[in-house]
């Protein structure tokens, strides 16, 4: 007996070392989390001395094997930081200011919820100190709402209630005004669907138009899109998705009003060109892009509720950290599939993963190999 | 032939104190087989909670040996199968099995009905270990699977005295174990959960 629980105690996977070549550290990383699901398909890009480099495992069910570089994924949150280069580059065009309150911008039938008689300003819902919910409405108690049912209507329904202390799901408000202002971190996709609206609103157009014309066609990132705007052939590109228990995840593609906080699909291929843009500063979109980029709330101006780990300051929508004089931009999403992006700009590399499971083991795997290439 | 070897010592190093020995023991030394049909679920870092099960056997051939009143030890060898199910994949372990447990219970065999419980251990030696995707690609998994792994299990049930010389055992049982996968770098575990209902056939010698 002993002898067999000494054995059981020894075996353990090769050991990686630091010097060995960065495709076999990856390899020896993520090779045995995909055997056994979790997640069951993924690709990572890398950009890293001004070269791309892809590594793709599993089965992504496609009938190609592993996902490939043009394999459409949900991006899920990181549809944020596309919101939040849209509300960059109306600031930098004069159109809307970060003090700008959001009653300045919806109809007179909206009554936004105030803090000691200060107004929710695009700066709060851009960084999530607007003290509103996560979400519109309890997701936990209710999975029957789906979010590609929420209209624009709703949001306004909310932000009403939540002034009349009429929000069921939780107190939110002191009196009738919000518990916090700008002195709380509280992770709001409702408060990111109401800024991408807002947006839709100063410019006139849809927020899927804004993504395509100013960011989009910009890069020629001809694959991210909201779903229904995909092509057949596109839409045959996505892969299942798994929940963590590994069952099949079938909601809908669609985000409905939340489509600024989750609403975007894109490939590996896109979004290297993505975040190659951010670590540019070369063209009116990559400035827009870095001024993102910038800490607006800092870790101690957000006692006890900015999330511990993964970095210093949020600006808007991205997590930054500052280390060793370098700024490093971080942001994940999740709904159907995983998927999760963080890059030193200073040093001009990066990361972008996609997986087709639910799962915490993944965004392990990927803050490990982007430590390894930041060395 | 080098895990051949293997298998014979450590078979050899947990039985010779009790089959081995007492072959010839009358009254104290039963032989049997037994078949179980066990509900799998192995799970992600015990995070993954509604994984579903699957039904998969084991057979096995085994000894107990009694002593005192109401203990015996149950050890033998056989086969067992465990499968991580899922929608995505499926994959599928077979193993060499290897009981070795204390039973407890009434074991003077004078009633048509006693009462049994156990607990212990199965002990699993990897045969053979695969991925198999939706669309029927099958890998081999064997290198991120450990040869060696081990369940505790208990149990509990009835045992049925059909003749003088043969028994007939139905239990349930809970085993659990961790560690199917080996140590890896991105600090992963896969545990295994199952619930099982076996049936023994023993012959008294």
């Amino acid at each position: 007996m002993i002898i067999v629980l000494f054995l059981i105690s020894c075996e353990s996977q090769e050991p990686i070392d630091e010097s060995m070549p960065l495709e076999q550290k990856i390899d020896l990383l993520v090779e045995p989390i995909v055997a056994f699901g979790n997640p069951s398909a993924t690709i990572i890009g890398i950009v890293q001395n001004g070269e791309r480099s892809f590594y793709s495992y599993g089965d992504a069910g496609l009938g190609s094997g592993p996902p490939l570089p043009n394999t459409i994924f949900e991006i899920g949150s990181i549809t944020k930081t596309y919101t939040a280069t849209l509300l960059s580059q109306f600031i930098m065009e004069g159109l809307v200011s970060l003090d700008d309150p959001v009653d300045k911008f919806l109809p007179d039938s909206v009554d936004p919820p105030t803090f000691e008689g200060q107004p929710i300003r695009l700066r709060h819902l851009v960084t999530h100190t607007s003290g509103l919910p996560r979400e519109i409405y309890n997701f936990d108690a209710d999975y029957s709402v789906m979010w590609s049912e929420l209209e624009i209507e709703d949001l306004y329904t909310f932000l009403n209630d939540i002034s009349r202390q009429a929000y069921p799901f939780g107190d939110y408000t002191n009196g009738n005004e919000l518990q916090s202002l700008g002195k709380v971190f509280n992770y709001s996709n409702v408060g990111m669907a109401i800024l991408g609206h807002i947006l839709e609103l100063v410019s006139g157009e849809k927020f899927d138009q804004l993504v395509e014309e100013r960011i989009c066609s910009m890069l020629n990132m001809d694959d991210t899109k909201i779903y229904r705007n995909l092509t057949q052939e596109q839409k045959e590109r996505i892969p299942k998705a798994y929940d963590i228990n590994q069952y099949e995840n079938d909601f809908p593609h669609e985000m409905g009003a939340y489509v600024s906080a989750g609403g975007l699909l894109s490939t590996v291929d896109d979004m290297l060109d993505y975040m190659e843009a951010n670590m540019e500063d070369s063209s009116f979109l990559s400035q827009s892009m870095q001024k993102c980029q910038e800490g607006i709330y800092y870790e101690e101006d957000l006692p006890g509720t900015f999330p511990k780990g993964i970095a210093d300051a949020i600006g808007m929508a991205w997590f930054i950290s500052h280390e060793n004089g370098d700024t490093i931009a971080y942001h994940n999403g999740g709904y159907n599939h995983l998927s999760y992006i963080k890059f030193n700009r200073t040093k001009k590399l990066g990361v972008v993963a996609f997986s087709n499971t639910a799962s915490e083991v993944g965004p392990r795997l990927i803050e490990t190999i982007f430590d390894w290439i930041n060395e | 032939m080098e895990r051949l070897k293997r298998i014979i010592l450590i078979v050899g190093l947990i039985t010779e104190g009790t089959w081995g020995l007492h072959l010839n023991a009358q009254e104290k030394l039963q032989l049997g087989i037994s078949t179980q049909i066990h509900n799998t679920r192995l799970m992600v870092d015990l995070s993954s909670t509604h994984v579903k099960g699957a039904y998969r056997p084991t057979n096995v051939l085994f000894a107990e040996y009694s002593f005192g009143k109401h203990l015996a030890i149950h050890t033998g060898l056989g086969y067992t199968m465990m499968t991580q199910n899922s929608d995505a994949f499926k994959n599928n372990f077979h193993y060499l099995a290897l009981p070795l447990y204390l039973k407890i219970g009434r074991l003077k065999d004078d009633k048509r009905l006693t009462f049994k419980s156990f607990i212990g251990m199965d002990m699993h030696y990897l045969l053979k270990a695969t991925h198999i995707t939706p669309n029927g690609n099958e890998t081999d998994i064997m290198e991120y699977s450990r040869k060696f792994h081990s369940d505790l299990v208990g149990g509990a049930g009835i045992k049925v005295r059909l003749s003088d010389r043969f028994f007939m055992e139905g239990l349930v049982s809970v085993s659990f174990g961790s560690n199917v996968a080996i140590d890896n770098a991105a600090l992963m575990d896969i545990n295994n959960l199952n619930t099982g209902y076996r049936l023994n056939l023993l012959y008294k010698f």
